[in-house]
């Protein structure tokens, strides 16, 4: 029996489940035994040695509510020991103050973090010494983000936060460097990118703020296709693309909401950047490249590759980047089999939608027909997919590609 | 003791690609290094994302995002015209719409997707209806009332509707009804917030209760995603949480508060024994060991400023408690998670 025909009698059928992610993928050991049977020649102790590279960095983290857990508790944690050391009289809120001891959590941060046979342990000794070092460098960071923060506002004369967002870059290297923690590097990334998010916002140095922003932009998408594109380089740096899609997220709903927070007066913003046109272009090419990276490795017709960037360029045209990006995030999410991020996609999704039509500047009258046509005419490409059977199992030897 | 260290985790890694499953980022990898043909790299993401999957994806996606510009373009319009509209227009057109959407929902295959999702939209209709008939005839009857009986109206709907979603809908109406109500208690006694929150964590915690007799029957399948017993035994652990902890730190009084701590105690006992014993339920622990982290802490200091300890003895006590207990906590944890082998 083929493979092809294997795929068709075993297709199961749609579950709520499946639209956040696909059924759970076959195990490669299994996959790789029946690739044998069908007479392919493996190397099969290559193959284990080249993703052991993927295996190691999924295994080095433990479940999410476990990471959560163990941040919680090292939040609390150095927050108490701080105080601590005010009480003490041994920190003082100067800049001196903050940059040394800063610098010497850090630093013993660092020494207490397990490496190499230690990260090998297993015990209570061991969760001690990680929870402490954790602990330790949480009061490194904070304390040299509010040091070097007021050494470059006070000292420097910079008069801005962009102290801060060195900072944090470099806090952000120091995790990629030293701490192979994926919870641990999503903060230092997420932390880094929001700041400079605010900073473009606020304090956009002497450049044009839509093209800082837009630049800003560009790089976030160029950074999540690079991930995509260059996998090990992913597991190497666990937690960065998350983090470039939080911070993503974060970024076009500034954008999207503009307007809003001007109109609002939500925030002190100094310009007008009337940004949608700039991110739309930049999100639907994206949403191209993630669609090419889908559709390349694959027997794509071109039909099929037609419809697909059709469906792409129709958010694009409604001028609503938060739409797209949300489009992006559930394809992404489907298509990796993470569904935080398909969850994240709808969340996002649901409110830049119903923004969109809530915001149409029109009488509800009309705003009724227009949500009642466009409703239609998602229905009817509905009606297109269940008419060509795009839903169906492909039929063995119908020679029906993707 | 280096080369050996990276042996024993270069045959660890070796192992655990065992269970490891297939992915692209692994396709590409062996693809991108020349381990794999081409063709069986195809193969392999045609198995992990046949070309029908994108297809009902898509579908799914349009399909929901139709109706519900559909049903908001209806809402639109009638907001529009509803003040031209006659008392028996109105009625008219809501008692058709849930009749339309209740009749389309038996239409549909049994339990398909469409068919719950018309009988989800009927049940929200029939709220719509009941406060259009209480703003008409200025009915005078309190808020829980119409929640209670919107509830009481999609019970039998509910029953037959096999969808999470709708449980859901009917529990945060009960919810709501039962929150209500109890400002309107006679018994003074009982109408304390303490009072509350049992009786909501025992309706939330009799619904888990329900939930775990028919999770695993062939009938209801429906019930088998995790994240109703994350949700509900989260709702009750948070529920319970402020009794709790007035119980520990002393601030329980009266002999309701001090009863209802009690009784937030054994609840918290219960579940523990629950999903470490009988099924094993991680995520639900770990919320349990967070609650109970920040319990002892927050009592410690309350009892310790009772005592009549200085801050600089609180805050050092405090923090390495912290620490002590986190670490305890996570390595609990982690040894029930190698137990159960689970892998992120």
């Amino acid at each position: 029996m083929s493979d092809q025909s294997k795929r068709t009698a075993s297709a199961p059928a749609f579950q709520w489940s499946d639209f956040f992610s696909p059924q759970e993928a076959p195990k490669l050991d299994l996959w790789l035994d029946e690739q044998e049977r069908r007479g392919i020649t493996l190397d099969r102790p290559a193959i284990k040695a080249c993703l052991s590279t993927v295996q190691e960095a999924r295994s080095e983290a433990s479940p999410l509510y476990l990471r959560v857990l163990t941040a919680i508790g090292s939040i609390i944690s150095a927050a108490l020991l701080i105080y601590l050391l005010y009480l003490f009289g041994i920190l003082h809120f100067s800049i001196v103050s903050e940059i040394t001891n800063g610098f010497l959590f850090l630093a013993l941060s660092a020494v207490l973090f397990p490496r190499g046979a230690q990260q090998d342990q297993v015990g209570l000794r061991h969760d001690f010494q990680l929870q402490i070092s954790l602990t330790f460098l949480q009061m490194g960071k904070l304390l040299l983000v509010l040091g070097f923060g007021e050494f470059t506002y006070d000292q420097l004369g910079w008069q801005n936060g962009w102290g801060v967002s060195l900072t944090l870059a470099a806090l952000m290297g120091v995790s990629f460097a030293l701490f192979r923690l994926s919870f641990e590097r999503l903060l230092a990334v997420l932390a880094f990118l929001l700041s400079v998010w605010v900073n473009l916002l606020f304090n956009p140095l002497n450049g044009d703020v839509r093209l800082l922003f837009s630049l800003w932009l560009l790089l976030h998408v160029i950074a999540v296709g690079w991930c995509l594109y260059k996998p090990v380089f992913q597991y190497r740096l666990s937690g960065l693309l998350d983090g470039l899609l939080l911070s993503l997220c974060f970024g076009v709903g500034i954008i999207a909401m503009e307007a809003e927070i001007l109109s609002q007066g939500l925030l002190a913003l100094p310009h007008d950047m009337q940004l949608g046109q700039f991110s739309n272009l930049i999100l639907l090419g994206g949403l191209f490249v993630l669609l090419f990276w889908i559709a390349a490795p694959m027997n794509v017709s071109k039909k099929t590759l037609l419809g697909a960037v059709a469906g792409a360029l129709i958010p694009a045209l409604l001028s609503e980047p938060g739409i797209l990006l949300a489009l992006g995030l559930m394809i992404l999410g489907y298509a990796t089999h993470k569904a935080h991020q398909s969850i994240l996609g709808i969340v996002f999704g649901l409110f830049f939608l119903s923004r969109y039509y809530y915001l149409l500047d029109m009488t509800l009258m009309a705003k009724s027909m227009t949500l009642i046509l466009s409703g239609t005419a998602l229905l009817a490409g509905a009606g297109l997919i269940v008419w060509f059977g795009l839903y169906r199992p492909v039929e063995e030897g119908s020679g029906h590609d993707a | 003791m280096i080369e050996q260290s990276k042996r024993q985790r270069a045959e660890r890694a070796h192992e655990a690609t065992n269970n490891l499953r297939l992915d692209r980022d692994a396709l590409d990898i062996l693809a991108r290094d020349g381990l794999i043909s081409t063709r069986m790299h195809q193969d392999g993401l045609a198995l992990l994302h046949p070309a029908h999957s994108w297809g009902q994806w898509t579908l799914v996606l349009l399909a929901i995002c139709g109706t519900t510009l559909i049903l908001s373009g209806i809402v639109f319009f009638f907001a529009y015209n509803w003040v031209v509209l006659s008392t028996f227009q109105k009625f008219s057109l809501l008692q058709g719409a849930v009749v339309i959407t209740a009749s389309g929902a038996t239409l549909a295959s049994n339990r398909s997707l469409l068919s719950q999702l018309l009988l989800f939209v009927s049940s929200v209709l029939v709220g719509v209806f009941l406060a259009v008939f209480g703003q008409i005839y200025q009915t005078g009857a309190d808020p829980w009332q119409l929640f209670a009986l919107w509830a009481l109206l999609i019970l039998p709907w509910t029953l037959l509707s096999a969808f999470a979603l709708q449980w859901l809908l009917l529990l945060a109406l009960l919810n709501v009804a039962l929150a209500l109500w109890w400002d309107r208690l006679p018994f003074i006694w009982l109408a304390e917030e303490e009072g509350l929150l049992v009786s909501l964590a025992l309706l939330n915690g009799v619904v888990l209760l329900v939930r775990e007799g028919l999770v695993g029957k062939v009938q209801f399948g429906w019930l088998d995603g995790v994240w109703t017993r994350w949700l509900l035994a989260g709702a009750v652990l948070a529920l319970l949480f402020t009794p709790l902890m007035a119980l520990a730190t002393g601030e329980a009084n009266t002999s309701l508060e001090t009863t209802v701590g009690i009784f937030a105690l054994l609840a918290y006992g219960v579940i523990f024994v629950t999903y470490r014993f009988v099924w094993l339920e991680l995520p639900i622990l770990a919320m349990w060991a967070l609650c109970l982290c920040i319990l002892v802490l927050f009592s410690f200091t309350s009892l310790a400023s009772d005592w009549g300890w200085g801050d600089i003895a609180i805050t050092l006590v405090a923090a390495f408690l912290t620490l002590s207990l986190f670490t305890f906590a996570a390595r609990y944890l982690k040894t029930l998670v190698t137990k159960s082998g689970e892998i992120e």
